[in-house]
């Protein structure tokens, strides 16, 4: 246990330099590699990610524009729908205006005639009635000599 | 008695190879090619099939064991010294199971002088060549009379101190944890033994190979600065 023996050294250190390269070729190596593998691929994965949300992102923006536009226009063309649809209303108000004052302008002349009509007719009448009564009350007097003198009567008061 | 106890710190000659008027090869070497076999096998089956994702079970164990010693390894070698982080791991394992094979029934390599001579050489070489290959052997001779010159010889003596005293430690403690185990197993054969076992094995093995490494780093951190 306490003599000194070369071999036994030299040996020593080959089988330590032996291990050292083994172990580094079989479990260093290949175990780093993967850890590093799989850390390049974590990697990967998160900047695809952010690639992505970042992508999504300026859709959204040129969604939300796109929306923002349209809702603008569509403003736009109610309102101009509107505008429309109201100088046409106060059109058709003038018209239908116009046409009723025409209507009732007409209307009442047409009163005013059937009035005056309808005066001289009763005018008429009243006279006739008039006249038959006279001649129920006078009895045989001659017919057309009262008139005569009936419608002469009228004649000087009017 | 003590003829028992002198059979079980005697290193023997397993066989010889005849080559250069006959090598020896000693009981540590054999055992030493048993804990590569085991660490190289197991290696190599822990790290069969790696994915990147749904790893197995043995993958992950992989993976932990790798991260652990890591960080455990990287938090003693800072700097420039971390590139031979890797080689401390395989140090550090190696003592390690070298220190608690005799559990198996195996003699601890780390029982023979030999190889904590050549741990402990290989060592004092990595940290000088480091020295030399990081700092240039202009800086490095000037490193001697750092701060300064009146400790020329101590720095000197250090070259030889550091290595002989990483050997002896190593070799010391597994040798008087031994001695140890073994009077206590001659005086109180039942119960206690198993208990002081847990300290004096497994605890005291782990922590030498544990402070082997951390002074070669130590020294290593030193050196290329």
């Amino acid at each position: 246990m306490l003599e000194i023996d070369f071999w036994s050294i030299l040996f020593t250190v080959i089988n330590l330099l032996i291990l050292f390269v083994a172990l580094k070729l079989f479990l260093f190596k290949p175990v780093r590699n993967i850890i590093a593998k799989r850390q390049e691929e974590a990697d990967a994965a998160a900047k695809e990610a952010d690639a992505r949300a970042e992508e999504a992102d300026r859709r959204k923006a040129d969604y939300d524009r796109a929306i923002a536009k349209t809702e603008a226009e569509r403003e736009k063309i109610l309102k101009e729908a509107r505008a429309q649809a109201d100088e046409e209303y106060q059109k058709m108000l003038t018209e239908a205006r116009s046409e009723a004052a025409i209507i009732k302008k007409e209307a009442s002349t047409e009163g005013e005639k059937r009035k005056q009509r309808i005066i001289s007719e009763a005018g008429k009448e009243i006279g006739d009635m008039i006249a038959s009564a006279t001649t129920k009350i006078l009895g045989n007097v001659d017919e057309s000599e009262l008139y005569d003198a009936f419608l002469n009567t009228m004649e000087d008061e009017k | 008695m003590t003829e028992e106890l002198m059979e079980k710190l005697e290193v023997k000659t397993v066989f010889t190879i005849p080559l250069f008027g006959g090598i020896p090869v000693t009981e540590s070497i054999v055992v030493t090619w048993i804990i590569m076999a085991v660490f190289i096998i197991l290696a190599i089956v822990l790290t069969r099939g790696l994915r990147t994702r749904n790893i197995s079970k043995r993958q992950a164990f992989a993976e932990w064991v790798v991260t652990k010693l890591d960080s455990m390894v990287g938090g003693m070698v800072h700097g420039k010294a971390a590139v031979f982080k890797e080689y401390l791991i395989v140090v550090l394992l190696y003592i390690g199971l070298a220190n608690i094979v005799g559990i198996f029934g195996f003699k601890s390599p780390t029982k023979d002088m030999n190889v904590t001579i050549a741990l402990a050489l290989m060592s004092i070489v990595l940290v000088e060549a480091a020295g030399i290959i990081f700092l240039g052997i202009r800086r490095k001779l000037h490193k001697f009379i750092e701060p300064t010159p009146v400790i020329l010889p101590i720095n000197i003596m250090e070259v030889v101190t550091k290595p002989l005293s990483l050997c002896m430690r190593l070799f010391g403690n597994v040798i008087g944890a031994f001695v140890i185990m073994a009077l206590i197993e001659i005086c109180v054969p039942i119960g206690i033994p198993m208990v002081l076992s847990v300290y004096f094995d497994f605890f005291d093995g782990f922590l030498q190979a544990y402070v082997f490494v951390f002074l070669t780093g130590l020294y290593l951190t030193e050196a290329v600065e």
